[in-house]
């Protein structure tokens, strides 16, 4: 239908208009409502219309009124996002850049610090102040799992150190788990000029120790022994898991499986016994691990503890025999048993009176722990005397 | 303002005292004036005097055509008029040019807008606004004389809207008239028309029972079937046309097909089916009944309207 054709049959645009606008009154608006239910071209009209006009509010709203509000929204929306993000960057920026100066401040007073003035203050600061010198490394160390220190010698040291702890806490058997407390108290107060199980600074036993030649023959023999050791104890470490610790037995194995290739490298270019201290401050199974790869005692066991003090070095095998050698770990000889109980750990600690408790200037002594936490010591490890 | 636009000024209260022509009550015509901002056009007060009564007689002031408008209602109406669009379009139309200023600083890109919004198209839509553009700025003459579509407009809705408006009609009737130039398309042979399964006699009974039920829906009703089962409009294209939403619409429509069903029914029964012979027939093929819903929905278009677009 026309409306040129049949002009008298459609309403005008003003009536359609008002019919939409709903500008008319009652009775126009039935009237065009009636026309439009049987007219099909006005429908139509009526319909684009409502369409333009709808189209052109969205339009009008949509580019001048609209857009502060999304923009408004957008940056509300990304900094929700945003300022946790940032918050999370900056704090672990800032435990990274203090990290990394502590780092270098301990690797530098360790180095530069002569023995004896940080014998005076290891001993000072023994039980709670370990940032200074020799007895921060190892924490640090211990709390920096792939930082290396790039400015020290003893760098690799606490980088293959670190590199342990993961694993030392994964596959730390229960029995060995029970031996940490106490062993930790004493390393506390160990000599920071000899190396051995109680010292915690491996690079300071690196530069102290005077027997360096001895260590390499050491290096070179733990080079051949560590690869089947490590493997041996990580097995066994893992066979004496707890049965409820399914994952912790499998991550055991997984793990110590590749850390051994990592760590040989490392073990080789230093010193072992320094090497031992470094990974102290873990959990301690790696520090079994490492400390008992070096030595071949004529038992046939691996070593449980080692400790080195100038020529001396002794170590306990897992049966608690305690063994001596004068050249370094080529010879060893058995000790008599002077001590009631199971020899469980050896260390290497500075005199101490015995009345006193003060620091004495002699040479350290050897201190031997038996599996009641009683504890002997010795000056040569031939010679137990119960403390 | 005593009465809104869309209530009917039939029921308003007052006398209904016929008033003659030109006898506008001034203290309304004031109010009127000075709310149209006629002066800002060169619009004196006797011509929009004149513009009032110009409309308000045309379409009787909303009411019937036989009716008589009484004061209140004809204040009533020119109440419900868009004075300052009115103002503004009838000094477009008298070629002043201060408001074409402001006719084209206010509707010449929302024009452009609504033109291509309804054609679909930019360059369609563009040429559809410009020639209503050149039609509105009086660039046609019919018998010597200038015309301007704005002449028509008379202010019962926005101006803007009432463009639109005009741009539909022109758009669909443009489509209309080319659609018919269009070649056509080569059909198939159509398949002989197989024999209707049902008897003549029974066809018929359900054709007039189909009239007789659409033939009694309410105008509404009727629209809402066109638009939404011959238009194919969507729920929500129907809403705003009808003021609801488009969940009343969905209501309604279930509604009215309930009630068509239920009137042909009833319808059936009473030429003499049985209630199960009715509801069979309900079943039957719409193609076996010779029967155009557009035909029918047109039935009782009794007003007619004058198309007064200015053309």
């Amino acid at each position: 239908m026309n409306s040129k054709t049949q002009p008298d049959l459609h309403p005008d645009a003003e009536s359609l208009n008002a019919f939409v606008e709903q500008a008319l009154a009652e009775r126009e608006r039935g009237e065009i409502l009636t026309h439009l239910a049987g007219c099909g071209r006005c429908r139509e009209v009526v319909f684009l219309a409502q369409e333009a006009a709808t189209e052109m509010e969205s339009a009008v709203d949509s580019p001048d009124l609209r857009l502060p509000a999304r923009q408004r929204s957008w940056l509300r929306n990304w900094w929700v996002v945003w300022a946790p993000a940032g918050a999370l960057a900056a704090v672990v920026s800032l435990a990274y850049v203090v990290h990394l100066r502590r780092v270098e401040m301990a690797s530098e007073l360790a180095k530069v610090t002569p023995p004896a003035a940080m014998r005076d203050e290891g001993i000072s600061a023994r039980p709670p102040a370990p940032p200074m010198g020799m007895q921060a490394a190892p924490p640090l160390a211990a709390a920096a799992p792939a930082k290396p220190a790039p400015r020290s010698m003893k760098a690799p040291i606490e980088s293959v150190a670190s590199r342990q702890l993961p694993h030392t806490a994964a596959t730390m058997t229960a029995e060995e788990a029970s031996e940490l407390p106490h062993t930790r108290q004493d390393e506390a107060a160990a000599s920071p000029g000899t190396s051995g199980a109680g010292n915690p600074a491996p690079s300071a036993a690196a530069e102290y120790k005077p027997g360096v030649a001895a260590a390499a023959r050491e290096v070179e023999q733990e080079q051949a022994a560590a690869d089947s050791q490590i493997r041996s104890m990580a097995a066994k470490a893992t066979a004496q898991a707890r049965p409820n610790e399914p994952a912790t037995r499998a991550a055991a194995g997984g793990m110590l499986k590749s850390a051994a290739p990592a760590a040989l490298p490392a073990v080789s270019s230093t010193p072992p016994a320094a090497f031992e201290a470094g990974s102290l401050h873990g959990t301690g199974r790696v520090f079994a691990v490492y400390k008992a790869s070096p030595t071949k005692l004529p038992s046939g066991l691996p070593a449980v503890s080692t400790a080195s003090m100038q020529h001396s070095t002794l170590a306990v095998d897992r049966l608690g025999t305690v063994y001596l050698s004068e050249d370094s770990g080529s010879d060893w000889e058995s000790v008599a048993n002077q001590w009631s109980g199971r020899a469980v750990s050896v260390r290497v600690q500075p005199a101490v009176d015995a009345n006193s408790g003060a620091l004495q200037t002699g040479p350290p002594v050897f201190v031997l722990v038996n599996d009641q936490g009683q504890v002997w010591v010795s000056t040569g490890g031939r010679i137990w005397k119960a403390k | 303002m005593g009465i809104s636009p869309a209530q009917s000024v039939e029921g308003s209260e007052g006398k209904c005292v016929p008033d003659r022509l030109g006898a506008i009550d001034g203290t309304l015509l004031d109010e009127l004036w000075n709310e149209c901002e006629g002066a800002s056009w060169g619009l004196e007060r006797g011509e929009f005097k004149e513009i009032l009564l110009d409309v308000g007689t045309a379409q009787n002031y909303g009411l019937a055509q036989a009716a008589d408008a009484s004061r209140q209602q004809q204040a009533a109406f020119f109440r419900g008029l868009r004075l300052a669009d009115l103002v503004l379009a009838r000094a477009c139309a008298a070629g002043n040019e201060r408001a074409w200023e402001r006719f084209v600083a206010t509707y010449r890109q929302q024009l452009e807008r609504a033109a291509i919004a309804i054609t679909g198209s930019n360059s369609l839509g563009r040429d559809l606004a410009d020639q209503l553009y050149a039609e509105l700025y009086g660039l046609t003459t019919r018998d010597g004389a200038r015309r301007c579509p704005l002449q028509s407009y008379r202010g019962r809705g926005s101006l803007i809207g009432w463009l639109r408006t005009t741009l539909a009609q022109r758009h669909v009737d443009h489509y209309r008239g080319s659609r018919r130039e269009q070649p056509l398309k080569e059909f198939d042979t159509p398949a002989p028309d197989a024999e209707p399964e049902k008897p003549a006699s029974e066809l018929t009974i359900l054709k007039k029972a189909v009239e007789g039920a659409v033939s009694r829906c309410a105008a509404e009703d009727r629209f809402l079937l066109a638009a939404y089962y011959l238009d194919e409009r969507t729920l929500l294209e129907i809403a705003p046309v009808l003021h609801v939403h488009e969940a009343t619409v969905s209501r309604k429509l279930k509604r009215v097909c309930q009630e068509v069903r239920k009137a042909i029914l009833k319808n059936l029964q009473d030429a003499g089916m049985s209630k199960r012979a009715a509801e069979e027939a309900l079943g039957t093929d719409p193609r076996d009944l010779d029967l155009s819903l557009k035909k029918l929905l047109q039935y009782s278009r009794a007003e007619t309207f004058q198309e007064k677009a200015g053309r």
